[in-house]
C-alpha cells in the first residue's frame, strides 16, 4: 500500500472521529491545533490504524503526531516493518 | 432538634416512550396510550420476544455536537438531553459549582457500546469502548456540562437504581455535601442480547401479538414486564432556597427508605418483608402515618410475582383497598435503571396536577391483589405520595413526596 492509499484511508478514519468533512484534512494539517483533537482522539486514531492496518502502533509514538503525515509516516513504517 | 432540612424539587426532565418532554409525557399517561410496539430500531426476526418501549424521534442534535455524540452510548445521550432539560425547567438555579453534585444511576451502563464492540463487531475495542460502557458515563457528562464541581456519583442497583439516585440526592443536601442536586437515572438497553437475556430468566411478556396490551400490572392474566428505555432527572434544592429564588415547587421530597430483601438474587422475598420495611422507613423519614398517604405510585412491574407481593404489601400498610395505586409501567414499560426516575416524576406530576393516570390493560383484577388500582384518571386527594421500586438482587427504594407549602 503507497503512502498516499494509506492517506486517504486515514482522513477518513479521522473524519469520523473528529466528526468533520474529510476535505477539511490535508497531510498538513494540525489535528490538534486546527481541528481541536484531544488525546482520546488520537488514541481512536490510534486503535483504529491498528484495526485497520493489521499493525501494532506504539502509543508513545503516536502521541507525538501532529498531522495526518506523521500518523501516515507511522502506519507506513509499521507496515513495512510488520 | 427542629429544623431538618426540607427539600424541594424544582425541575423535572424527561426522555421516554410516552414522551421527550413534561407535556407529552403526562399527557400519555393521563391518557393511557400504550408505548409497547414491535421493534423497528433493528430487526427482532428469531427473538422470541419482538417488542419493547422506545423512546421515539430521540433527536439528540439541540443538545449535542457529532463529535460529543460519538463518546456517548444511547444511554448518556438519553441521561444529558433529560438532565440539560431538568436545569432548565428549574431556571439554572445560581448555585457555587463547588456546592453543585449530580447523582445518576444505571443498571446496565453503555450496554449499546458493548453489544456492539463484542456481539456485533470484530471483537476489537475502539478507543471509546470503556468511556462510552462506563456506568459513570453520564454523571461525567452532567458534570462537565454544567460544571458540577461538587459529589458526582453513580447508583447501580438493577430496577431500583432510579428510586435510589433521587434518595442519595436528597442526603446530598441533608447532609450539606451539596446546595443543588441533579438526580436522575438512565437506560438504553432495548437489544438482542438484553431481550433474549430477560426472557430467559423468565422476566419478559410473551404478549408478541398484542404488544400494547403485553405491560399488564395487577391484571390476573400478566405474564412479565414489557423492557423500555429512557431517562428521567430531577433537580433538588433546600425548600427555602427555593421559596428565596422564587422558583416553582413541583413538590416536597420528604422521606426516602432503602432496604435489601437478602432473599434470592432475581425473586422478590413472597412475604414482601423489605418491601415493607422499605416503605415504612420512607414514610417515618417523612414523617408521614399511612393515613396521609393519598395515592401509591407502585413498582407494578407486572411480573406475577412482584405485584402480588407489592400489592399484599400495600394491603398490610394502608389496608386492603384503601390508597388509590398506579403503575406507570403499564404505559411506558420497564426502563430498569432509569424506571425509579421516570416514576419519581410522575409522581411528583401527580401532586403538581392533582391527578392520578391510570393503570392500563387492568381487565380482570388478581384476586389475590387486594388494592384500590386506578383505572382511570382519578383527582388526588390531599396527600402524600410515594413511589416505590424493587429490583432484582433484593435492592428496595421508596420515596415520600408532599405537596409544596404543606
Amino acid at each position: 500500500m503507497t503512502e498516499e492509499q494509506i492517506f486517504h484511508q486515514l482522513r477518513a478514519i479521522c473524519a469520523k472521529i473528529l466528526s468533520v468533512d474529510p476535505a477539511l484534512i490535508t497531510p498538513e494539517t494540525d489535528l490538534r491545533e486546527e481541528l481541536e483533537a484531544d488525546s482520546l482522539d488520537m488514541a481512536e486514531l490510534a486503535a483504529a490504524s491498528e484495526d485497520r492496518f493489521q499493525l501494532v502502533v506504539d502509543l508513545d509514538t503516536a502521541k507525538q503526531a501532529r498531522t495526518l503525515a506523521d500518523v501516515t509516516a507511522l502506519v507506513h513504517a509499521g507496515a513495512q516493518a510488520g | 432538634m427542629r429544623g431538618r432540612i426540607r427539600v424541594a424539587v424544582t425541575g423535572l426532565g424527561v426522555r421516554t416512550p410516552a414522551g421527550n418532554d413534561l407535556r407529552t409525557f403526562w399527557s400519555t399517561l393521563v391518557a393511557g396510550r400504550s408505548t409497547a410496539r414491535t421493534i423497528t430500531s433493528f430487526d427482532p426476526a428469531g427473538l422470541p420476544v419482538d417488542f419493547a418501549c422506545q423512546v421515539p424521534d430521540f433527536d439528540t442534535s439541540p443538545y449535542v455536537t457529532g463529535k460529543q455524540a460519538r463518546r456517548m452510548d444511547r444511554a448518556t445521550l438519553l441521561a444529558v438531553c433529560a438532565a440539560d432539560d431538568a436545569l432548565a425547567d428549574a431556571g439554572e438555579p445560581a448555585v457555587l459549582p463547588e456546592r453543585r453534585a449530580v447523582v445518576t444511576g444505571t443498571a446496565l451502563g453503555g450496554n449499546e457500546t458493548t453489544e456492539a464492540a463484542l456481539l456485533g463487531g470484530d471483537g476489537q475495542p475502539g478507543a471509546l469502548y470503556i468511556p462510552r460502557k462506563m456506568p459513570n458515563a453520564s454523571a461525567a457528562f452532567v458534570s462537565m456540562r454544567h460544571q458540577i464541581l461538587g459529589p458526582s456519583l453513580t447508583v447501580s442497583t438493577a430496577c431500583a437504581s432510579g428510586g435510589h439516585t433521587i434518595g442519595e440526592g436528597l442526603r446530598l443536601l441533608r447532609d450539606g455535601s451539596a446546595d443543588l442536586v441533579v438526580a436522575g437515572g438512565t437506560e438504553a438497553c432495548v437489544s438482542p442480547a438484553v431481550l433474549l437475556a430477560f426472557h430467559r430468566c423468565g422476566a419478559l411478556s410473551q404478549r408478541v401479538t398484542e404488544p400494547e396490551r403485553a405491560s399488564r400490572p395487577f391484571d390476573a392474566a400478566r405474564d412479565g414486564f414489557v423492557l423500555a428505555e429512557g431517562a428521567a432527572f430531577v433537580v433538588l434544592e433546600r425548600l427555602e432556597d427555593a421559596v428565596r429564588r422564587g422558583a416553582r415547587v413541583y413538590a416536597e421530597l420528604a422521606g426516602y427508605g432503602r432496604t435489601s430483601d437478602a432473599h434470592h438474587l432475581t425473586s422478590p422475598d413472597p412475604k414482601g418483608d423489605g418491601a415493607e420495611r422499605c416503605v415504612r422507613q420512607a414514610l417515618a423519614d417523612a414523617g408521614v402515618e399511612p393515613g396521609e398517604v393519598a395515592h401509591v405510585n407502585a413498582h407494578g412491574s407486572g411480573t406475577p410475582l412482584n405485584d402480588v407481593t407489592e400489592a399484599q404489601v400495600i394491603a398490610r400498610l394502608f389496608g386492603p383497598g384503601q390508597v388509590p395505586v398506579t403503575s406507570t409501567k403499564s404505559v411506558v414499560g420497564h426502563a430498569i435503571g432509569a424506571a425509579g426516575a421516570i416514576e419519581a416524576v410522575a409522581g411528583v406530576l401527580t401532586l403538581h396536577e392533582r391527578l392520578i393516570h391510570p393503570t392500563i390493560n387492568l381487565d380482570v383484577q388478581d384476586p389475590e391483589c387486594e388494592i384500590d388500582v386506578v383505572r382511570r384518571p382519578r383527582p388526588l386527594a390531599p396527600g402524600a405520595v410515594v413511589s416505590n421500586s424493587f429490583a432484582f438482587g433484593g435492592h428496595n427504594a421508596s420515596l415520600v413526596f408532599v405537596p409544596s407549602g404543606t
